[in-house]
């Protein structure tokens, strides 16, 4: 009896999203016993803490629903052909959507925004343009090239809010990918395709919000 | 045996001929106010640990071991430094936004966790530059904390 139940909770545990992650998770078990030995020693480190975090988490700009506007079309183009590179296991043509990244922000039209949208402008894509290089000069380094995706992702999310899109977006969750800290990404339907995950995960994840430009 | 020989003299003439080749010194402005240890002040151990193993390559000051002055061996870490400085350089951090200056702790976390930094083949020239699991453990629950 106690066997077959222990095979039915493996079971249930393999076939969530999280397949292969239990060892994972007593590694994650013997970190923490570790980390709290070692407090001490993090002393003080508090009080340094937060001077990143307070100005850059969550949304630059979110006043109001996206704007109607197609001046971002061929980021946006670029950023989901990487997305759908990604998600079918593809390195290479997650590059070369980098690269497609870098040129269509060379050629946005900065100066059709106002001075404060500039501004946040200049901030976001100066950090994306960095990812959409370093993916594009990765090919072939698909884990990596996620890394930066998801920090990607979180720009574009941001720059979306400022430049405005010319389609509706859903911006979806896996909460799997980074050992279960879980990152976002954009779509343009519906469907789940995992981008962190590839084929082997794909449909892990899910929609959280809906962006309806207007 | 008579080509072994001239293979040897050659093999010494090229040695001794690269030495003449100049490469310049990593020694650079590096201020209190933009220096990434300076603005973050992790804990002593962790930030011993970034100077020895990420410092002689992503920032603008390196401290030479003795046999880097040596060429081909100066030639190989000062291409390493151009490029590491290019993608992330710690004695003018406080210069990137507060955007990148996140971006660049998360990557600066991934590259230690997935051991792609420091570098294997510094790795192999720079002894000191090993990191143990303890000390990666140290220094990625530091990060960690940073960027939450
Ligand atoms: C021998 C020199 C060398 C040392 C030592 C070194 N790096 Fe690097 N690093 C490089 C080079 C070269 C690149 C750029 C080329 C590449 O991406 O492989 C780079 C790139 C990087 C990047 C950018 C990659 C990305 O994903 O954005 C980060 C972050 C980084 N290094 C962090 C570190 C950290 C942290 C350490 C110390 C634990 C370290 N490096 C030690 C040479 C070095």
């Amino acid at each position: 009896m106690k066997r077959i139940l222990l095979t039915l909770a493996v079971a249930g545990v393999l076939s969530s999203c999280g397949n292969n992650d239990t060892s994972k998770q007593a590694a994650d078990q013997t970190e923490t016993a570790h980390n709290a030995t070692e407090h001490e020693e993090h002393g003080d480190h508090d009080g340094h803490g937060d001077h990143v975090a307070s100005s850059v988490s969550g949304n630059t700009s979110v006043n109001g629903p996206v704007r109607k506007s197609d001046q971002a079309s061929a980021i946006l183009d670029g950023y989901l052909a990487m997305k759908d590179a990604l998600a079918s296991d593809n390195s290479a043509k997650a590059a070369a959507s980098g690269e497609m990244m870098v040129k269509a922000f060379a050629s946005f039209d900065r100066a059709s925004l106002d001075p404060k949208q500039q501004a946040s402008y200049d901030d976001t894509v100066d950090d994306a343009r960095e990812h959409a290089e370093h993916i594009g000069t990765n090919s072939g380094k698909i884990d990596h090239q996620r890394e930066h995706f998801d920090v990607l992702s979180k720009d574009m999310t941001d720059l979306i809010a400022v430049v405005g899109s010319d389609r509706t977006l859903y911006q979806d969750y896996c909460p799997m990918y980074n050992n279960k800290k879980g990152a976002n990404w954009l779509s343009t339907s519906k469907e789940i395709k995992n981008p962190y995950m590839g084929s082997k995960m794909s449909t892990c994840g899910s929609m959280k919000t809906e962006i309806v430009p207007q | 045996m008579r080509w072994l020989k001239i293979a040897a003299v050659a093999t010494v003439v090229v040695l001794v001929g690269i030495q003449w080749i100049p490469t310049p010194l990593n020694r650079g402005d590096t201020r209190a106010d933009k220096d990434f240890i300076a603005l973050y002040a992790p804990p002593a151990r962790t930030g011993t640990l970034l100077k020895t193993a990420c410092y002689d390559c992503h920032s603008n000051h390196t401290d030479y071991p003795w046999y880097s002055r040596f060429q081909p061996v100066a030639m190989f870490l000062g291409n390493h430094i151009e490029e590491g400085k290019k993608d992330l350089n710690l004695s003018e951090f406080g210069d990137y936004s507060p955007r990148r200056q996140r971006s660049k702790l998360k990557a600066m976390s991934s590259q230690i966790e997935d051991g792609a930094m420091p570098l294997t083949s510094y790795r192999l020239i720079h002894w000191n530059a090993n990191l143990s699991k303890a000390d990666e453990k140290a220094v990625l629950g530091w990060l960690k904390s940073e960027i939450k």
